[in-house]
């Protein structure tokens, strides 16, 4: 990710939440619908394609966006 | 299990890291009729000046406000009212339902397969589907706070909330039984105005 965008994009997202939030979110996450599976394997899988040396090019964007259609 | 829990959580950045949170608390109201917890939480938030604009800050101070008066009992009603109902709720809050008219629709297969790749479940005993409005906010979150890649935060937006969960806000903020939701309602709308201007900005 380029640096300047990367300054953009986090100035934009300042103060999108309140404070005390984060608070809120540890007290009552135990009350959701979904749950990962128990070796939460999604957050490494999520991770997977940048640490294998995944490049974000047209071709990958197009090969999604026929996927989402 | 909790997002919070991954290891590299402590190195998500401060908007992602915000950005996850409102996804989890919007999940967590929608989920079920917020406990007396939540809503003692939502009384002392305080709201920072959004850079993104005054509509996220106002946004916040009508949660905070709305949960001032409201009382677990209250929610208990309210949300029944409007998401389950003698029957049916005054909203249907599934995907499926917005996007093809009726329940346990092709996007919820889709979903599921996206689900089964990602490792994700549904919470044990948990009946509702996972197009639900909640669940859709669970796992946006997860996906973010599980440092998940900008494009596949875009794909999932753009497949499983972008699509709908507007037009459910909308329809939450006009409920007839819809009080204290009317404020999530807001919160969700406006949120999703900050998500759809922040996908367009630079990678």
């Amino acid at each position: 990710m380029n640096k300047h965008h990367a300054a953009e994009r986090r100035r934009f997202l300042k103060g999108i939440a309140a404070a005390g939030g984060a608070a809120a979110v540890t007290t009552v996450f135990a009350s959701g619908l979904i749950a990962t599976d128990p070796g939460g394997t999604a957050v490494r899988k999520i991770q997977q394609p940048e640490s294998s040396g995944y490049r974000e090019t047209d071709h990958i964007r197009e090969y999604y966006r026929t996927l989402r259609s | 299990m909790t997002g919070a829990a991954s290891p590299d959580s402590s190195t998500l950045e401060p908007g992602e890291q915000a950005r996850a949170d409102v996804y989890r608390i919007l999940g967590a109201l929608l989920a079920g009729p917020p406990a007396a917890a939540l809503i003692e939480m939502l009384r002392g938030i305080t709201p920072d000046e959004a850079e993104s604009g005054a509509a996220m800050t106002a946004a916040w101070q009508a949660l905070q406000a709305a949960a001032e008066h409201a009382t677990p009992a209250a929610l208990e009603d309210e949300y029944f009212n409007l998401f389950i109902g003698l029957g049916r709720g005054e909203l249907v809050p599934y995907a499926s339902f917005y996007i093809h008219g009726f329940l346990m629709e092709k996007v919820l297969a889709s979903l599921r397969d996206e689900l089964a790749a990602l490792g994700i479940t549904r919470r044990a005993g948990v009946a509702e589907p996972e197009d639900h409005a909640a669940a859709v906010c669970e796992i946006m979150g997860m996906i973010i706070a599980g440092h998940g890649l900008h494009l596949r935060q875009l794909a999932f937006f753009e497949s499983y909330i972008g699509t709908w969960l507007g037009r459910f806000f909308e329809d939450l903020g006009k409920a007839e039984t819809a009080d204290f939701y009317r404020a999530v309602a807001l919160l969700g709308q406006q949120f999703l105005a900050v998500e759809r201007q922040y996908f367009t900005l630079p990678d």
